[in-house]
């Protein structure tokens, strides 16, 4: 690998928290026609990439389970409880109960002000996270992996172009971008008196998040492919006369599942925390819809006299975000077992 | 790979465990209301606490204060700057408390054992009317002095209020203008002000001592209306017309030394002022500073810690967030350095009586309203009294009446039953911040409860104004606050919901037209005496209520702010700010 | 060398031209009308066309941009004002010139990537190269543990529970707030510490796995073996020859990052209501103040671009093996 190709390029790019989380080092090189049953295997041996991917397929199992959890346990993350039952609020509406209101009732407390039930909001609140962060992360890698490969193997004028185009998303201050279009996006797509629906609006955050995104994909897998496109068997396919789509589909995109694979992996906790710093900036999700990053910004007002309810959603974020960027790592490693980490 | 039970428990059992060691010791129980000294509950609001002085509470000195003394620097905290400092154009309540150490106006308010007094500042009294109303005289106090030393004439109050009606001279109240000229909103029409050379005929200085305003209509309200900074006397040659917002020529206690626009101000001792002419200001630190640009809650945090000179810290709007309150209520030391007080503000949420026109539907509105859960999102009692009534507590005459009978929390079963099995769909409108994003959560769940079809609609915070300001916006419920400029039915009811008034950004949020209602305003304008016309106000707000539910009224507000141990004499003044009139540093 | 920093200086400048025109026509799509907004509560129609034709907001779209970018070279008039150049508008909101208002803000900006930068080089290459050369010791474990810890909590969750435990409870830290460092030494670097310790450990950790890695890559690469095998010790070679391979990716990834703290720690400075470049992005957003948001576009590119030119030049100094080309 050669350092002083900017390949070393972490996901971060597309992080809007100050501190780019899961900027791990660049992914290694392609390592050949590697089974992925093979890969797999490695996989199994490695006891932490195993607990962290327990604790990720965990997190999904409650993330998209919120609704039957809900059911069983009576509870939804929308009926203002501590409103309706007297005997939960104090006057300020604060939790009476110690911890924040946690009680046999009320498993993790419940919400200052309102009185939701804290343990579906933030279950549902993995959701509406999840849903939002592996939808950015399928359209940016996709996006990148069309582009970077385009530019890789066409090389020329379209590389030049393409690299441009990179460099010049790369220098947009993403973060402002993030809070500034959101608004502007939103106000165009309703009008007065209409309410937009969830869906929608989890739809546009989907769209500022991946507009930037994907140059950093397209950026490493451009790296990879100009040093794929001068191996011999990539020069031997072209030599015996396959057209183009095959050496993109046999020869160079097997190869390059290794990078696409950890970068994609990474990018999902990255964006976790993105959408969080949105809805924490005020331009994210918004209410009704439970959402991990609304309840800090809650938390960080409360905190002085309900602390509880900043550690939930940030202990449970934090949890989330490690195991994930274990997982990416230990993929990495088991996809490409030269790396030595 | 399938999942093990334990493997969810040890993910939830290292929250809870970090939970259970760190974190908050609650809120506490609910019977703390009840305990003296944790007490949430606010200052029992007092009625008609509201009186018009005569010649003997106007006269100079302000009784002192058994422990205060002279001197020393109060230091002031504020957001931001004011944006104007010109007595023609200030409005908003902190810039009209400034003003109080700045300027003199014919008029002024004097807290006496709780009680609201109209006194006579500039002026010997109150001021009197020959005929009813119509014509106004005010004669001037001997002594009075501006900054330089020269004396303020009555001239100068013409020319004060002359200028107030120039086009450059926008920002401030217009009822004397509108009441002068009797051309409402029009008034430049009549008069543009002096800049071209002109002078006007309707208000008379025949002598250095008295001042005459010849009004259109009879005004009984007229010695409330020259309170306010309108009537401050300017020297024409000291009008430095757009400069003079910058730094007033000073006619009160204090003038500007230095000003450092967006960062800080100092007023010095005006040595010219003699506190024998003054019923109401006392002016016991020899300076007071301005510090300007920190967060209200830094503000708040730095008035808690009272580092340095923060001891002498005070603010005059910076209320306690509902993040603090409870620590600020519930700490006796915190506690005991709060000023606390009912102010003129009230707010309800509007119904667009245009659009939401069966009376059925807005009686079930106001029965259904959770105005309880809403104050709770927005801090508590802290943040102020639930209300039934349109008018306050402050305003002269104010009458308590509950016109649906449901609990604070509201009633949807009786809602439901106004409605008898009508769904109408509701657009809620509310700016859109995390706060009010929570409050449209809990004013969909509780219409919903009712049978309504709610629609929540945030809006741009900057332009919530606007959006609901606009006679043709797409809402049916929003909220909106008001302030009533003196303590009078008048500087309510007209302003809110006088169908004649219904314009662009105006103030009839509710777009209420009742004629028979407008009349009956006209009527009780022209009463003559003020109490007979509180009374009246008192009662039509009743029949407003009662005959068309146009609002929903939601709570009358309380100021709570913080200041530092190193001060005394620290009150919530009428405008509803904290006053710095009888501060003084310990 | 020149040659290259001229050519990179022209390319940046390109770039930025792009950035502010695209920032310019996509926030044309705002539907608030400024005019309004900065007209207030007495608005008349008349003050409303004033306002509008003095903000130019009266001109098509193409002639306020060429006005906007003509003001940035050779200045532009207001009505009877005159903005010399470069200029960069007024604020909507308060009338303010935008280039005074950046000015004002960006000390905070700067103070808050300056500190933290020195904490988080210093800790994270320090931790990162100590845990390379123990490679497999349990020291390695720990720190990388805990790095990977620290560069997965989100720094407004870490900067409440630190202020909570440190400030509020225990009373170690100084309250975080910004205190210009010409007036108060000691009360600026008090004020920031805290916010300078959060966005460390969050950036530290990020440079401790990137440190580590790089140096576990350049010790085994070739010349790195030969001067051992010549008989140097860990220390020795470090200290001489593998941190030069070590140290690109750490810059690279330190070049764009400093372009973004100097664009405005968005997150950090709203946590502690540091009133810098940040904090001023997110309320001109929220006010709709058009100029506002292209001065800190602006600046926040500018930032990102020189870095980038920046990082580029010291990869040549630092690493023999890069040609500038």
């Amino acid at each position: 690998m050669s350092l002083s190709s900017p390949t070393a390029e972490a996901p971060s790019s597309a992080s809007a928290t100050d501190g780019s989380p899961a900027a791990a080092p660049a992914p290694g090189p392609p390592a050949g026609l590697t089974p992925m049953r093979l890969a797999w295997r490695r996989f199994r041996r490695d006891k932490a990439g195993v607990a962290a991917g327990s604790v990720v397929l965990l997190f999904f199992v409650a993330g998209l389970g919120a609704p039957l959890f809900a059911k069983l346990y009576g509870k939804d993350p929308y009926t203002t409880y501590g409103q309706n039952e007297p005997g939960l609020l104090n006057d300020y509406g604060y939790p009476i109960a110690p911890n924040g209101g946690i009680s046999g009732e009320y498993w993790l407390g419940i919400e200052p002000g309102l009185g939701r039930d804290v343990l579906t909001q933030l279950l549902y609140g993995i959701r509406t996270s999840l849903l939002i962060s592996l939808a950015v992360v399928a359209i940016v890698t996709v996006l990148g992996v069309v582009v970077g490969v385009t530019a890789g193997y066409l090389g020329g004028r379209t590389d030049y172009l393409a690299g441009r185009v990179i460099d010049v998303m790369l220098s947009f201050p993403s973060t402002l971008f993030f809070i500034a279009f959101t608004p502007v996006v939103t106000s165009l797509l309703t009008s007065p008196g209409e309410e937009m629906s969830p869906l929608l609006r989890g739809s546009i955050l989907v769209m500022v998040l991946s507009a930037f995104g994907w140059a950093g994909v397209a950026r490493l897998l451009r790296g990879q492919v100009l040093s794929l496109r001068s191996r011999e068997f990539v020069e031997a396919a072209r030599a015996s006369g396959s057209p183009p789509h095959r050496i993109i589909f046999h020869e160079l995109l097997p190869n390059l599942w290794t990078p696409i694979l950890v970068t994609a992996s990474l990018a999902v906790p990255a964006y976790v925390t993105t959408e969080a710093a949105l809805s924490y900036l005020g331009v994210g999700m918004v209410e009704p819809t439970p959402d991990w990053g609304r309840m800090l910004l809650k938390g960080a007002e409360v905190y002085q006299t309900d602390i509880t309810y900043m550690f939930v959603p940030g202990i449970s974020m934090l949890i989330f975000v490690v195991a994930f960027n274990l997982l990416g790592d230990s993929i990495r490693d088991a996809l490409d077992p030269k790396t030595d980490r | 790979m399938t999942l093990r039970p334990g493997q969810r428990l040890a993910v939830m059992g290292a929250v809870l465990a970090i939970g259970a060691t760190a974190c908050s010791s609650g809120g506490g129980s609910t019977d703390n209301a009840a305990k003296p000294g944790g007490s949430a509950a606010p200052p029992a609001a007092k009625t008609a606490a509201v009186r018009i002085g005569d010649a003997s509470d106007s006269t100079g000195p302000a009784a002192a204060i058994p422990e205060a003394k002279t001197g020393g620097t109060a230091l002031v905290l504020e957001r931001a700057d004011f944006n104007h400092l010109d007595p023609a154009r200030v409005y908003v309540s902190h810039e009209q408390t400034v003003l109080l150490l700045l300027s003199r106006q014919l008029t002024t308010f004097k807290q006496v054992d709780g009680q609201t007094v109209l006194v006579g500042d500039l002026a010997k009294d109150t001021g009197s009317s020959p005929d009813g109303g119509k014509t106004w005289k005010f004669t001037l106090k001997d002594n009075l002095k501006y900054e330089d030393g020269s004396a303020i004439k009555a001239a100068d109050i013409k020319y004060g209020v002359e200028r107030s009606f120039a086009k450059e001279i926008t920002g401030g109240p217009t009822w004397i203008q509108e009441w002068l000229t009797g051309k409402g909103a029009d008034f430049r029409t009549v008069y543009d002000g002096p800049y071209n050379g002109k002078s006007y005929d309707a208000i008379e200085a025949p002598d250095e001592k008295t001042v005459v305003f010849k009004l259109a209509e009879p005004r009984a309200d007229f010695p409330f209306a020259v309170a306010m900074h309108t009537s401050s006397p300017v020297p024409r040659e000291k009008d430095t017309k757009l400069d003079f917002d910058k730094k007033p020529f000073s006619s009160g206690p204090y003038k500007i030394s230095s000003r450092d626009i967006d960062k800080g101000m100092v007023l010095s001792r005006n040595e010219h002022w003699n506190p024998a002419t003054d019923a109401v200001r006392h002016a016991y630190p020899d300076q007071w500073k301005f510090e300007f640009g920190a967060q209200n809650q830094q503000i708040n945090e730095r008035i808690i810690a009272a580092n340095g000179e923060d001891k002498n810290a005070m603010t005059f709007r910076t209320a306690v967030g509902r993040e603090s309150a409870q620590k600020v209520l519930e700490t006796p030391d915190l506690k005991a350095r709060t000023a606390d007080a009912f102010t003129p503000f009230a707010e309800y949420f509007d119904i667009n009586n245009r659009r939401v026109t069966d009376l059925k539907t807005r009686q079930a509105i106001v029965a259904a309203f959770p105005k309880q859960q809403v104050r709770q999102i927005l801090g508590g009692p802290a943040y102020g009294e639930l209300s039934t009534t349109l008018i306050s507590p402050t305003v002269l005459g104010y009458e308590k009446y509950d016109s649906v009978g449901v609990p604070p929390t509201g009633d949807p079963e009786k809602a439901k039953q106004i409605l008898a099995g009508a769904t109408p769909t509701i657009v809620f409108a509310f700016p859109q911040t995390p706060v009010w994003e929570q409050i449209g959560v809990a004013v969909n769940e509780a219409l919903t409860k009712a049978g309504f079809k709610v629609v929540a609609k945030p809006i741009n915070d900057k332009s919530y104004y606007t959006e609901i300001g606009r006679t043709a916006n797409e809402y049916d419920l929003y909220w909106s606050g008001w302030g009533a400029d003196w303590p009078s039915g008048i500087a309510v009811l007209p302003a809110k919901l006088d169908g004649r008034k219904i314009q662009d950004d105006g103030t009839n949020y509710a777009l209420y037209d009742n004629k028979a209602v407008s009349a009956e305003m006209d009527k009780i304008a022209l009463v003559s005496d003020v109490v007979e016309a509180g009374k009246q106000w008192a009662a039509l707000d009743k029949k407003i209520m009662t005959e068309d539910s146009p609002v929903v009224p939601f709570v009358y507000r309380r100021q709570l702010t913080l200041y530092g141990p190193g001060l005394g004499g620290v009150k919530v003044g009428f405008i509803g700010s904290t006053y710095p009139t009888d501060v003084w540093v310990k | 060398m020149l040659r290259f920093l001229v050519r990179r200086l022209l390319g940046a400048a390109l770039i930025l031209f792009i950035v502010i025109t695209a920032t310019f026509f996509l926030f044309f799509a705002v539907p608030d009308d400024p005019a309004r907004l900065s007209c207030g509560k007495t608005c008349t129609p008349d003050t409303l066309a004033a306002i509008r034709a003095n903000l130019g907001l009266d001109q098509s779209v193409p002639a306020q941009y060429w006005d906007y970018l003509s003001g940035i070279f050779v200045g532009r008039d207001y009505g009877e004002m005159r903005c010399d150049a470069p200029c960069l508008g007024y604020s909507f909101v308060n009338s303010e010139p935008v280039l005074d208002t950046l000015l004002d803000r960006f000390p905070a900006t700067l103070s808050l990537a300056f500190g933290a930068s020195v904490i988080f080089l210093t800790v994270g290459i320090g931790v990162g190269v100590v845990a390379a050369l123990n490679r497999g010791g349990w020291l390695d474990k720990t720190t990388m543990a805990l790095s990977l810890i620290g560069a997965s909590v989100t720094i407004q969750f870490l900067g409440v529970i630190a202020r909570y435990v440190f400030v509020d409870e225990l009373r170690w830290l100084p309250k975080p707030e910004y205190v210009p460092l010409l007036d108060d030494t000691p009360g600026w670097a008090g004020g920031l510490l805290l916010p300078w310790l959060t966005l460390a450990v969050v950036q530290a950790a990020v440079y401790t796995r990137l440190t580590r890695s790089s140096m576990v890559d350049s010790l085994q690469e070739d010349y790195v073996r030969t001067v051992r095998a010549k008989g140097l010790t860990p220390f020795q070679v470090t200290g001489k020859h593998a941190w030069r391979g070590a140290v690109t990716p750490v810059l690279t990834v330190y070049g764009i990052e400093l372009g973004t703290l100097l664009g405005g720690a968005v997150v950090t400075e709203t946590t502690f209501n540091i009133p810098g470049i940040g904090k001023l992005a997110v309320s001109s957003v929220a006010n709709s103040d058009l100029p506002m948001i292209m001065g800190v576009v602006l600046i926040a590119a500018g930032a990102m671009v020189l870095a980038n030119v920046v990082v580029d030049a010291l990869y040549a100094v630092i690493d023999p093996r890069v040609r500038l080309s």
